[in-house]
């Protein structure tokens, strides 16, 4: 599966390739092959196991991983060749390393690279201030990460590495909110294994599987907060027309957050292009237009939301069934 | 860059701790203290030249190796910079506050061992003064070779393993005094403590390879690293 460009997309994954060193003796844990994803601003969600490469997706794109092939592109720079482009993006990582004798050392040397406010406090961790960085147990210092990537003042991107996980003291509600606010103006990327956490918030899914994309919004995937998405069924032996489309459209709809395109499954005579925007019959005039300039038989336009049962079910059954 | 250097340079300090530090000058003062003292019961006069041959062959360079290794967490040097680099600060920066810390380190743990080394040997013998100072400009030049060797060889292979491949390659080729030694602190660090001058260069020179070494090999580990 390949996921086709959007306007104004502030991130960029080019054919991405890259692992991480969680695994022992810094061996790999998991690792992505080929990845091709555009964001702009809002909540994407990606679903996997550290093992399907959800980890090392978030540390090459936080910069901690270089990739191995392609590359990440934000705002046009390389966050792992680039201190500039790091320096704007908040991370919460698999892996924490903190720096610092005391949490207000690590705090200090966050707002000195970054500038920002307070970040304890937002999030009702102003009890964790006065404490060594080595007391803090893993919740407690995934909750300090999570702190200073919210708190940061001018982010291009925000990474999410399962943030309802072990994070200790920071409530639920909060932190959907905390993320709901960002989303409005910055890329937020979340990495989650289970699908309930992000079903009813991200405006965009993708399920990673074994390093690559196995479903994404609108293929044999679902469609995630809101029905903001349109679902085009093309006739389309080969993928060609659905990635011409999908690049047409990441051109011509100016708020597209998402456009993706895949085969489908279960017809190999089929494709998929979903765009995910905010104005919806502004995209479907667009998309009804393109389709007539190049010719393209449409089977059906939709936007079909997927009950969270049934995504549910869909995930947590084998991969080869989520595949097809 | 001067806040990277300074959060480079305590981080470095943070994987170090004092009390390893201390631990180490004190095991490597006692085991030079002990070293000369056996020696100069057999033999007097050659007690100096045998403690800092010693010290300068081994003594030295598995110090820098050891601290280097702490310094980077048996990591490779990229990696070990993420703490601080995450924030967008320069790598490079923070890899320069590595390697002088290291270079500090080494200096704190074999400093006092060849002071005390010495003063065991001498054991009020005149020559004291003049051999130490000597003993601790080498040790400072010796140092930042191998520091900035050794950083250099954290940024090759997985983890940084080409750090064990620099030491077995200087204790070998470093025992010679061909073409082959050239390269290798040890081998330069013998010629200046009376040992046979590498590809005939005299010890001004040698020293000056020493220091060329070091500089060299700490701006080449610090160009091999993304900003």
């Amino acid at each position: 599966m390949s996921s086709a460009g959007q306007a104004q997309a502030a991130l960029s994954l080019l054919r991405l390739g890259g692992r991480d060193t969680l695994g022992p003796n810094a061996g790999a844990l998991g690792r992505v092959n080929g990845l091709d994803w555009s964001l702009g601003p809002g909540l994407h969600a990606v679903v996997g196991a550290p093992a399907d490469g959800t980890a090392a997706l978030a540390g090459l794109l936080a910069g901690e991983y270089p990739p191995e092939s392609g590359e990440v592109r934000l705002r046009g720079a390389r966050p792992f060749d680039d201190a500039t482009c790091r320096a704007r993006i908040g991370a919460l990582l698999p892996k924490t390393r903190l720096f610092g004798r005391t949490v207000s050392d690590v705090v200090s040397l966050a707002r000195a690279a970054n500038g920002g406010a307070d970040p304890l406090s937002p999030l009702g961790l102003e009890a964790l201030a006065a404490r060594t960085v080595s007391s803090l147990s893993v919740g407690e210092a995934r909750a300090l990460e999570l702190a200073l990537a919210l708190s940061h003042p001018e982010p291009w991107l925000l990474v999410f590495y399962e943030p309802w996980s072990l994070v200790a003291g920071v409530e639920t509600a909060a932190l959907r909110e905390a993320l709901l606010r960002r989303a409005t103006d910055t890329p937020i990327a979340l990495l989650v294994s289970a699908p309930s956490d992000v079903a009813t918030l991200a405006e965009t899914v993708h399920l990673l599987d074994a390093g690559r994309w196995a479903a994404a919004d609108g293929g044999r995937g679902w469609c995630a907060r809101a029905a903001r998405n349109l679902v085009l069924v093309l006739d389309d032996r080969d993928g060609v027309a659905a990635r011409g489309m999908a690049q047409a459209l990441s051109d011509h709809v100016l708020d597209a957050r998402a456009i993706s395109w895949s085969r489908l499954d279960d017809d190999p005579m089929a494709s998929v292009v979903t765009v995910a925007a905010n104005d919806l019959e502004a995209a479907a005039i667009v998309l009804v237009r393109l389709c007539a300039e190049r010719a393209v038989t449409v089977r059906s336009i939709s936007t079909p939301l997927i009950e969270r049962d049934t995504l549910l079910a869909m995930v947590r059954s084998p991969h080869a069934e989520v595949r097809g | 860059m001067t806040l990277a250097f300074r959060s480079g340079f305590r981080l470095a300090a943070s994987r170090i701790t004092w009390s390893r530090l201390a631990v180490a000058a004190v095991l490597g003062s006692m085991a030079a203290f002990g070293w000369a003292t056996a020696v100069r019961r057999a033999s007097p006069l050659s007690a100096p030249d045998s403690l800092l041959s010693a010290g300068f062959a081994f003594g030295l360079p598995l110090v820098a190796y050891a601290i280097v290794g702490v310094v980077v967490e048996r990591a490779g040097l990229s990696a070990a910079t993420w703490p601080v680099a995450r924030f967008g600060l320069s790598r490079r920066g923070v890899a320069l506050g590595f390697g002088i810390a290291a270079w500090l380190a080494s200096l704190v743990v074999v400093a006092p061992a060849l002071a005390l080394g010495l003063g065991a040997a001498y054991r009020g013998s005149p020559g004291f003064p003049s051999d130490c100072a000597v003993a601790l400009g080498l040790a400072a030049l010796g140092s930042g070779a191998y520091v900035g060797g050794f950083l250099l060889a954290s940024t090759a292979m997985r983890r940084g393993r080409a750090r064990s491949l620099v030491l077995v390659l200087d204790f070998v080729f470093g025992a010679g005094t061909s073409v082959l030694a050239s390269p290798w602190p040890r081998a330069h660090l013998a010629s200046l403590l009376g040992g046979g001058p590498v590809m005939q260069l005299t010890q001004r020179q040698s020293s000056c390879v020493l220091a060329v070494v070091a500089v060299g090999t700490l701006g080449w580990a610090l160009a091999r690293l993304r900003r």
